[in-house]
């Protein structure tokens, strides 16, 4: 039975959403969970990466969390949100297509999306953003092809190079991104070789070689670009190939070729272009938190580098500058699933703090420790500059939306 | 499991989105962009890209990554317009 008036609606059934939605479910609250997804989990579904001696599932990740909220939700896979009006006082509605949802509390946890990387030749078939090779091979054993090229070496390819590892490819290489325009918001290759650099620190076991070849300070990263072997080194069972660059993208009705030219160790394009041929391209420009939902509830936003884009300025509860609407996950800044369900446990505290439950301090210490524990627990960051972020984006959301 | 594509029988898994079973398959044209004619095909897989549109079981625009393989179900690939033509005038 669903109840007229929802307790909360929780828009995203990833790690953030079914955590909050588990807390939410085990206070007796009444919770509608909802995802655009066929089936739940969001991205960390298809997470899947050795860490140490052991290994992170992702789909027996979600498992656990489908577990722990049970029955204590009501479903709405394979359904978008499309907008949410009213407020605390009065109620929100939350558009779902067919229906429209009443709820007192909302949460907002709608990830992530990937930042574009525009080329010639980018919309053919055969073209994929990265996070659909990994959603492709982790999630339905489907390979994306048997020849192809990563373009854009950060490290949302890089995991995906890994994850693609036991896809029995012929070739996967991994290549910069043109230069230009459209690409204009990564810098230069100069600028994403050091922000690679600056990503190293934090590097797991399997990018150790590219560490090590761009340690130190960048004339040291210049000497050990001029050595850089052309044909590149193996990463992840892929190919780095740091000093080629992808122009474009040729085929007809799907991809068959990409035309690279060397880079020289300023970062320079050097001779003449050639084509090899592929059956699939990955495009990983990287990651940006998805907020459409929260701008159009006006949450106040602030841009942050480090978090990979605009964000929500929340409380220490993770609550909005509207009263009622909380967020939690990949949509506060682009971090691990790790960090996604400590903030989905934190967030489905606030919203039960908000319906009227009284939160004993430990519980909410606990919350909180929790997402430092899997701050320290990441394989990798998304972004240099995180803690910073961080930082700023806590001192703006105390004086804007307040403790 | 039974489906047709563009009025010919298809077989599949049920559950797996539309659009992974037709990319597993080899399809990787899955309509026509409607102002250029170029083919285009599955490109982010999670619903945010609308690239991946079908018309299913009649109902235009469906999202191809989105929508699981039900048994009978009727895919169709959505075609450009027809070119435009000019008559010369009498």
């Amino acid at each position: 039975m669903s109840p007229a008036v929802y307790d909360a609606v929780v828009v995203g059934a990833g790690p953030a959403g079914l955590a909050a939605a588990g807390t939410l479910a085990g206070r007796g609250h009444s919770v509608l969970l909802v995802d655009e997804g066929p089936v739940p989990g969001g991205r960390l579904k298809a997470q899947w990466y050795r860490l140490g001696s052991t290994v992170w599932d992702g789909a027996q990740e979600v498992r656990r969390l489908v577990n722990g909220v049970a029955g204590g939700a009501t479903w709405r896979l394979g359904t978008s949100a499309q907008a949410i009006s009213g407020s605390a006082e009065g109620g929100f509605a939350v558009d779902l297509g067919r229906e429209t949802a009443r709820a007192r509390t909302v949460l907002i946890a709608t990830g992530a999306t990937e930042v574009p990387l525009p080329m010639p030749g980018w919309t053919m078939p055969g073209v994929l953003a990265v996070g659909a090779a990994q959603t492709l091979w982790r999630g339905w054993h489907i390979p994306p092809g048997t020849r192809g090229v990563i373009v854009g070496a950060n490290p949302l390819g890089f995991a995906v190079a890994q994850e693609l590892a036991d896809a029995e490819l012929a070739s996967l290489a991994v290549v910069m991104p043109p230069g230009g325009m459209a690409t204009a918001h990564l810098g230069s290759v100069g600028a994403q070789w050091d922000r690679l650099l600056a990503l190293a620190a934090g590097a797991p076991p399997w990018a150790k070689p590219v560490a090590r070849l761009l340690q130190a300070r960048p004339r040291w990263r210049r000497a050990a670009l001029r050595w850089f072997p052309s044909r590149g080194i193996r990463v992840a069972g892929a190919r780095l190939q740091l000093t080629r660059q992808a122009l474009a993208l040729e085929g007809g009705d799907r991809v068959e070729a990409v035309v690279l030219q060397r880079l020289d160790a300023g970062g320079e394009p050097v001779g003449a272009p050639w084509r090899e041929a592929v059956d699939f391209v990955l495009l990983a420009g990287g990651l940006r938190p998805l907020g459409e939902l929260l701008g159009q509830v006006g949450a106040a936003m602030g841009y942050y580098e480090g978090l990979g884009g605009d964000v929500p300025l929340v409380t220490s509860r993770l609550a909005t500058s509207r009263p009622g609407v909380f967020s939690a996950g990949s949509t506060l800044g682009i971090e691990s699933a790790r960090v996604a369900m400590a903030q989905g446990g934190l967030a489905g505290l606030g919203m039960a703090a908000q319906l009227g439950d009284v939160i004993p301090d430990d519980a909410w210490r606990g919350a909180r420790a929790a997402i430092h524990t899997a701050r320290r627990q990441v394989p990798f960051t998304f972004q240099p500059g995180l803690e910073g972020a961080h930082d700023r984006h806590r001192r703006d959301s105390a004086r804007e939306v307040g403790p | 499991m039974r489906f047709w594509l563009d009025g010919i029988e298809r077989r599949g898994p049920a559950g797996v989105p539309v659009g992974f079973v037709l990319f597993a398959q080899g399809e990787r044209v899955l309509g026509w962009n409607e102002v250029t004619g170029a083919a285009r095909g599955l490109y982010c897989g999670i619903g945010h890209c609308f690239e991946c549109r079908v018309t299913i079981d009649g109902i235009r625009d469906q999202r191809a990554c989105l929508v699981p393989l039900t048994a009978e179900m009727r895919i169709s690939r959505q075609t450009p317009p027809l070119p435009l033509t000019f008559e010369d005038a009498p």
